[in-house]
């Protein structure tokens, strides 16, 4: 029971120390000491409550067996008198009737007895005055025999039955009679000491067992209840925390949803702000840019005489305007290819290389141009948008061979990478692969504009178109030997919602036209 | 057959110069009858506010409309004068610097006739006017009904 307290002791020493808000690590440990508590401490009490019980139930045996040894005793000393006084009345049958038959009982008395009498000593030998009783008794019962010997001896000689015996030998007999009394009286009375021995041992041992499953019981309820109270103060704990944790992340999210809304709504009124912007733009800006070269033109045309250099100025004051209209126009397509909603469907580039090369065909007049058209492989994608990397792609390459007396243009394509690479390559006048990562810029130009006529977007949107795809853009060129331009375009086209609003930092104000 | 009249209905001095030059060089002498924005366009078409007194009762052969103009635009003079069941048929062609397609979509759903993205070069600028103006003015027959808003409150 002590151990039980003081574990009880440790363990509500132990409680408080779970009070202050525990780190994770150290709940789980807290648990597991719980679990150790609820079931070993049980278990050990419960041990210990059965150790203590099996050594009051020995005992209980072990008195128990001194009563039977004792109640041994007496049976013993009742057979022992018993072959006593069947001895004496054998003797005194022969005295009278000179049976032979009577002495049988007396024969066996004197053999027995002594023998009888040296177990019960043998039983009784840890008290001294048994010992004494026994001596005494086989002592005397030796002088009553000798009488006996001497009285069966004279019997057979006269051959009378003696008128009356000498008395001596039944004093001998009262005496080991009174011995055997007393003997029996002793051990009688032993016998009721060893039976209340008993009988205390076995209350002691209810007792005990009441009285211990009492406190234990009561240990085991103190200690769960202990243990409940701590559960459910930690569940408690926990419960708020996650309440307060969960409101807090709810609070969190909503702030954030709130924050998205408003970057959103800003977004969306960027956007509507820059689609304004733009259709002012292509209505206010291209206006100037038409009066411009609209009044030059008609200056040029009408009657007033103007020298060569005028009408230079006046081309030039021309030209200037439709370029810058022109440049306006393709930054509006250009946006516009940008916002505008992508269709993906399976898309046969040989058709729409013969479809461009048509529509290109007045450019080629007076051109010798040696085209390479093997069969392209099939792709997914947008047919309007493709048609416009096409459209630019042909037209730079008729553009920038001019120059030669033998255009050789090559369009090709092949399968890798989880999808298809095509080019489209020319024997013009190529670019330096040092100026490469300006090519597909917006407004980039890789030769003066004098040179090679164009504002310098095509490639900006071709890249913008191939990026919206999903795909890439490259190009390869030695200057002066011509160059080739690649775009990689994946199976299965990925959405276009990120190309939409890229700003398209490498080709921010870079372009074009190689 | 007499000179039918054209209605130039554009806000921009410059533009007007252009294309008034344009259907010049285009040699249409008709009468050309400008207007500076849809407010006073749709007062002429209706004799009504500065038109009040129009004396013609004529309609005009066609409508030069631009889209983007201060007071009232180019889609609201169409939904204008569309409303009225005596301009239903009257031509109307917008002539215009947007090439956007929401443009073009609501002009073609508000019963636009034509629609003519202003060309940047000057060549091809006066090219459009010439094949819009003879079209219209000359070539196309207009619609026997149509006949002017005066004469069409008289007749009722």
């Amino acid at each position: 029971m002590d151990a039980g307290s003081s574990v009880m002791l440790a363990a509500s020493k132990r409680l408080p120390s779970g009070s202050s808000m525990p780190e994770l690590s150290t709940a789980k440990q807290a648990f597991r000491r719980l679990l150790f508590r609820s079931v070993l401490v049980p278990a050990a009490v419960m041990v210990l409550l059965a150790l203590v019980l099996i050594v009051q139930v020995r005992q209980l045996v072990e008195s128990t067996k001194w009563v039977e040894h004792t109640d041994e005793v007496i049976s013993r000393l009742y057979k022992a008198q018993l072959t006593l006084a069947e001895g004496q009345s054998g003797v005194r049958g022969f005295l009278l009737t000179a049976d032979d038959r009577d002495l049988g009982p007396v024969n066996f008395a004197r053999a027995d007895l002594p023998k009888q009498l040296a177990e019960l000593r043998a039983l009784t030998a840890d008290r001294p005055q048994t010992v004494a009783f026994a001596d005494e008794i086989v002592r005397r019962f030796g002088e009553w025999d000798t009488i006996a010997q001497e009285k069966v001896a004279q019997r057979i000689a006269s051959g009378t039955p003696p008128l009356s015996g000498t008395g001596q030998a039944k004093v001998i007999a009262a005496d080991i009679s009174k011995l055997f009394d007393r003997w029996e009286k002793q051990e009688i009375s032993l016998r009721a000491e060893r039976n209340a021995q008993t009988q205390t041992s076995a209350a002691w041992t209810v007792a005990s067992a009441g009285g211990a499953t009492i406190i234990v019981g009561l240990f085991l309820s103190l200690l769960s209840r202990g243990q409940l109270r701590w559960l459910s103060q930690s569940y408690e704990r926990a419960l708020a925390r996650a309440t307060e944790l969960s409101s807090s992340l709810e609070q969190r999210v909503q702030e954030r949803t709130k924050e998205l809304e408003q970057t959103n709504a800003k977004l969306g009124d960027a956007n509507k702000e820059l689609e304004a912007f733009a259709y002012s733009v292509s209505h206010d800006l291209r206006a100037p840019m038409r009066h411009i070269s609209g009044f030059a033109n008609l200056l040029r045309m009408s009657e007033t005489k103007f020298t060569t250099d005028d009408l230079e100025y006046l081309d030039t004051i021309h030209r200037t305007a439709v370029l810058a209209g022109r440049m306006v126009d393709d930054l509006l397509a250009f946006s516009r290819i940008g916002r505008s909603k992508m269709r993906v469907d399976p898309v046969d580039l040989n058709q729409v290389v013969e479809t461009v090369r048509r529509e290109l065909a007045p450019e080629l007049q007076g051109r010798k141009v040696e085209w390479t058209l093997p069969r392209l492989d099939p792709i997914v994608g947008d047919p309007n948008l493709l048609k416009l990397v096409i459209q630019n792609l042909l037209a730079n390459a008729i553009k920038y061979s001019a120059n030669r007396e033998l255009s050789r243009i090559e369009i090709g394509s092949r399968a890798e990478d989880g999808g298809v690479t095509y080019w489209v390559k020319d024997n013009g006048v190529g670019f330096d692969m040092a100026y490469a990562h300006k090519l597909f810029g917006v407004f980039q130009r890789l030769h003066r504009a004098e040179e090679f006529e164009g504002t310098g977007i095509g490639l900006a949107n071709v890249r913008r178109i191939i990026t919206r795809h999903g795909g890439r853009t490259w190009a390869e060129g030695v200057s002066g030997q011509g160059a080739t331009f690649y775009f990689h375009l994946p199976s299965t086209p990925i959405g276009d919602a990120t190309a939409t609003l890229a700003p398209a930092s490498e080709n921010t104000i870079t372009e074009a036209v190689r | 057959m007499s000179m039918k009249r054209i209605l130039l209905v554009e806000d921009s001095v410059n533009d007007v110069k252009l294309t008034t030059a344009a259907l010049r060089a285009a040699g249409l002498a008709n009468e050309i009858v400008v207007c500076r924005d849809g407010v006073e366009a749709t007062d002429y078409l209706f004799r009504r506010g500065i038109h009040a007194d129009r004396t013609d009762e004529t309609c005009p052969a066609v409508v030069l409309l631009d889209l983007k103009m201060p007071r009232m635009d180019g889609l609201e003079v169409l939904q204008t004068v569309r409303a009225d069941p005596r301009f239903k048929t009257l031509p109307i062609v917008m002539i215009t610097s947007s090439a956007e397609e929401q443009d073009m979509v609501r002009s073609y759903n508000l019963g636009v006739n034509g629609y003519v993205v202003k060309p940047v070069t000057h060549d091809e600028f006066l090219k459009a006017i010439r094949e819009v103006g003879l079209f219209w003015a000359v070539v196309n027959q207009p619609p026997p009904q149509l006949i002017s808003a005066s004469s069409g409150k008289s007749g009722t």
